[in-house]
């Protein structure tokens, strides 16, 4: 009992490390070279580079090493696991992918090209098949990292839209089976997408996780976004481990992961702990007090459609509504509503929640609503509570609380001649591995809620939004609408 | 030849946008079907798309539905149907007499995923009707199935343990799934704690209570005198206590602010159990006690402690966030 009583001091003391503010916790093993690398140079411990044919500067975290990638493979270990993609730069034209290696592995290849047969036979670029190089990282981490972990990521560039591309990373000599991709419809296009939207896998009670990502994958989003608490401890290696090595009969949550593009906000579980920051690629703008080399806070854009991921677990309050709103601001004032009518936002703590476990930050809804309300933004994403919560539509505050908005049938917005929504409606939904917990739907401001493990489906053509939401044990539905602006 | 390739080329890019709407429009054909539950018309727009567009995106979409839809193709698609017709429908729609009418028609399903997935459907439904009787007899019916994926045999035992445990209490859903050798599952987990739960509360009180009879056996008849009150209270002890106290609760704070009000909680909670400890050490001093009640007095303390924590913790429902 008294063990139980002191975790989580204990827990909060690891949380105040200083090592964790900037770069996760981790070691460095002063003067020992990293495995597999005996060029006789010291290590880099950071990497930035333009990959070839991309717009944009990838800049990897500072680790125990950081170098671009080469033909070397580990003779002993030939491990290539955690397969998983997800968009550093324009959706319509690029892809970036991540994977874990054995330790002495320094290959960061990638063969793509759109035909699937082709790029399963090649061993180089030519033909049909092209190539590119990535970079490598190496850290140990603090807790549950073994003698270290070897990351690859890699950088596409320069694709047509609106296609399916085939790929395999590694090296010659050891490559990955093949996975499917696709690239976005060009900005403002009114193709039709999905994506699908989770939160809260940590722990994986019930092996939800790997069940939620088989049922988005047999929806066939397009992508995925998760907002946040992926693992317990984010600077757990062996966390990690579990998130991505999950699965279900014969489905890998990497078989997923690998082909539909996950886009991830910050939890107060993944702590902007090194290990996250290195194991994904996001857009890396680094604006005002921002950290993890840009990748805290970030928007992208997908066909008529702009997503913002917030980060609402920072270590200095004051960047809430400070640098973080004041880019959030300039971000949204950027979207052109008649090519992007639709705005999604991410975070990860909610600030519409009914008396669940954690009650409403209303620190967050006064440094950020007033923009969500300034530029209209649609839907608000986010976790933390691990239940499913929809909220009526809202705007404006009176005395801190949110005002209810205009509201059609279903507790849907109504939409003006712009097509600009009355309000703003807040989502909670998470809980697809963590415990469940309790919630009510009683506050005036809540429109429906359920102590479930959801995720939500979002299908978007043109002006046209459907909106479900799912138990992921079941498969039942539990709550749906369709909007047209 | 070559000179028909510029021709072709230009063919080819003139036909792509009309192409692309093709695609859009059977796409949203199919998905409609879907959603109507007509799986078998959603079949032939998936299979359209996939021939008119291979390469795009939506194809990459259409072919996870076709393989999705088809592996469910028993009995012409009509099972599928039924099941589509209870999934896709808000949970308020989901009534007992529906329910009832669909597991009659499951019974007559052929051998199959969807007979299985049904199943799983209604027993999951039937819990939240607050029907565990009915939710055990259809996970029951889903175990019976001949064809279960290690996966579903999992689930299908954890959804009868937690009907058994809704009708029968917690002890009762993780003795089902020790008997089937599920005492990894994070349902055993849950279920052992809840059935703990109670008896902890109860011995979590009694630690409290046998603290307060402690310092006050201990203490009697010298607790408020003013030579231990000096004694209990010196400022060096303040000090200490005021460390021992805050630093829990600002560290949780920082790592979670929204749990400083449980931490808070317990920093009141332990500061009256350290001025008690205290002042019972500091009167059975006085008192010339024997100085094995002085050790019992600080044991019991800290006990106590742990008590209020875990009470505090539990209260607030956040016992288990902190502890995976
Ligand atoms: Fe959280």
């Amino acid at each position: 009992m008294l063990h139980r009583s002191l975790a989580p001091f204990a827990l909060a003391l690891l949380s105040l490390l200083p090592a964790c503010e900037e770069t996760g916790l981790m070691r460095f093993d002063g003067g020992t070279t990293p495995p597999g690398e005996d060029g006789g140079e010291p290590a880099q411990r950071q990497i930035s580079y333009t990959p070839e044919g991309c717009g944009y500067t990838v800049t990897s975290p500072e680790l125990e090493s950081a170098a671009m990638g080469t033909d070397v493979q580990d003779p002993d270990n030939p491990v290539l696991h955690h397969v998983h993609a997800s968009w550093a730069g324009p959706t319509d034209s690029t892809f970036a992918v991540n994977w874990e290696t054995g330790l002495r592995t320094l290959a960061s290849r990638i063969l793509y090209g759109t035909d699937r047969a082709a790029v399963e036979a090649a061993e180089a670029p030519g033909g049909d098949v092209l190539g590119r190089n990535g970079h490598t990282m190496f850290y140990r981490a603090m807790i549950g990292g073994g003698p270290g972990t070897r990351l690859h990521e890699v950088h596409v560039c320069g694709l047509e839209p609106e296609t399916t591309y085939y790929y395999k990373v590694g090296g010659p000599g050891r490559w990955s089976r093949v996975y499917e991709i696709a690239t976005a419809p060009p900005v403002g296009s009114t193709q039709p997408f999905s994506f699908g939207v989770t939160g809260d896998s940590r722990n994986n009670l019930e092996n939800s996780w790997p069940i939620s990502q088989r049922r988005l994958d047999e929806a066939g989003v397009d992508f995925q976004v998760f907002s946040g608490d992926a693992v317990f401890l984010g600077a757990n290696q062996a966390d990690w481990r579990q998130f991505f090595e999950a699965s279900v009969d014969d489905f890998d949550v990497t078989d997923f992961l690998a082909r539909a593009p996950f886009m991830m906000a910050n939890g107060n579980h993944d702590q902007l702990a090194l290990n996250y920051v290195a194991q994904f690629a996001f857009p890396q703008e680094v604006s005002e007090g921002e950290r993890a080399q840009g990748m805290e806070w970030y928007s992208f854009d997908y066909g008529n459609a702009h997503f913002v991921i917030l980060n609402d677990t920072v270590n200095d309050s004051a960047v809430l509504a400070g640098g973080q709103a004041r880019w959030l601001r300039e971000d949204l004032a950027r979207v052109d509503r008649t090519r992007q009518p639709w705005i999604f936002v991410s975070h990860h703590r909610p600030f519409y929640t009914c008396r669940s476990t954690h009650s409403p930050d209303t620190a967050l809804r006064a440094a950020w609503q007033p923009i969500f309300d300034e530029f209209s933004v649609d839907f608000v994403l986010t976790g933390h509570n691990h239940v499913y919560e929809r909220s009526t539509p809202i705007r404006g505050l009176e005395g801190g609380e949110g005002v209810v908005a205009a509201t059609g049938t279903n507790g849907v917005p109504t939409y003006d001649m712009a097509g600009l929504p009355s309000g703003t409606v807040y989502v909670v939904a998470a809980g697809v591995g963590a415990e469940l917990y309790e919630v009510s739907s009683e506050c005036t401001t809540s429109f429906t809620s359920m102590s479930v493990r959801p995720y939500v489906i979002f299908e978007v053509e043109g002006r046209t939004l459907t909106y479900t939401a799912y138990d992921a044990m079941s498969g039942g539905m539990l709550d749906q609408f369709t909007l047209t602006k | 030849m070559t000179r028909r390739l510029p021709i072709a080329l230009a063919l080819l890019f003139a036909a792509t946008p009309a192409r692309a709407d093709e695609a859009a429009d059977l796409s949203r054909e199919a998905a409609a079907a879907e959603r109507r539950g007509e799986p078998a018309v959603a079949v032939e727009r998936y299979r359209a798309l996939v021939a008119a567009d291979p390469t795009s995106r939506l194809a990459g979409r259409a072919r996870r539905r076709l393989e999705w839809l088809e592996a469910r193709a028993e009995g012409d698609y009509r099972p599928l149907s039924r099941y589509l017709a209870l999934r896709e429908r808000p949970p308020a729609e989901r009534t007992r007499e529906r329910l009832a009418a669909f597991e009659a028609e499951v019974r007559s399903f052929p051998e199959g995923r969807v007979a299985r997935e049904s199943w799983a459907l209604l027993g999951e439904a039937w819990l939240a009707l607050d029907e565990p009787a009915r939710a055990e007899a259809a996970f029951l019916a889903w175990l019976d199935r001949p064809d279960l994926e290690s996966s579903e045999r999992v689930s299908a035992q954890t959804g009868l343990a937690r009907a058994r445990a809704a009708r029968a209490g917690p002890a009762a859903g993780a003795e089902l799934l020790r008997a089937a050798g599920l005492e990894a599952t994070s349902t055993h987990a849950t279920l052992t704690r809840e059935a703990r739960r109670g008896p902890l509360r109860v011995a979590a009180a009694s630690f409290l209570a046998l603290f307060l009879g402690a310092v006050l056996f201990v203490g009697r008849r010298a607790l408020l005198t003013r030579d231990v009150l000096a004694r209990a209270f010196s400022l060096g002890r303040l000090a200490a206590a005021a460390h021992v106290l805050v630093v829990p609760w600002a560290l949780a704070s920082h790592y979670d602010h929204d749990v400083g009000d449980t931490f808070a909680l317990v920093a009141a909670g332990g500061a009256a159990i350290l001025a008690l400890a205290s002042l019972g050490g500091a009167a059975a001093s006085a008192r010339e006690a024997p100085r094995t009640q002085r050790a019992a007095v600080a044991g019991l303390a800290v006990l106590a402690y742990g008590a209020l924590g875990w009470l505090a913790l539990d209260h607030a429902g956040q016992l288990f966030s902190f502890l995976a």
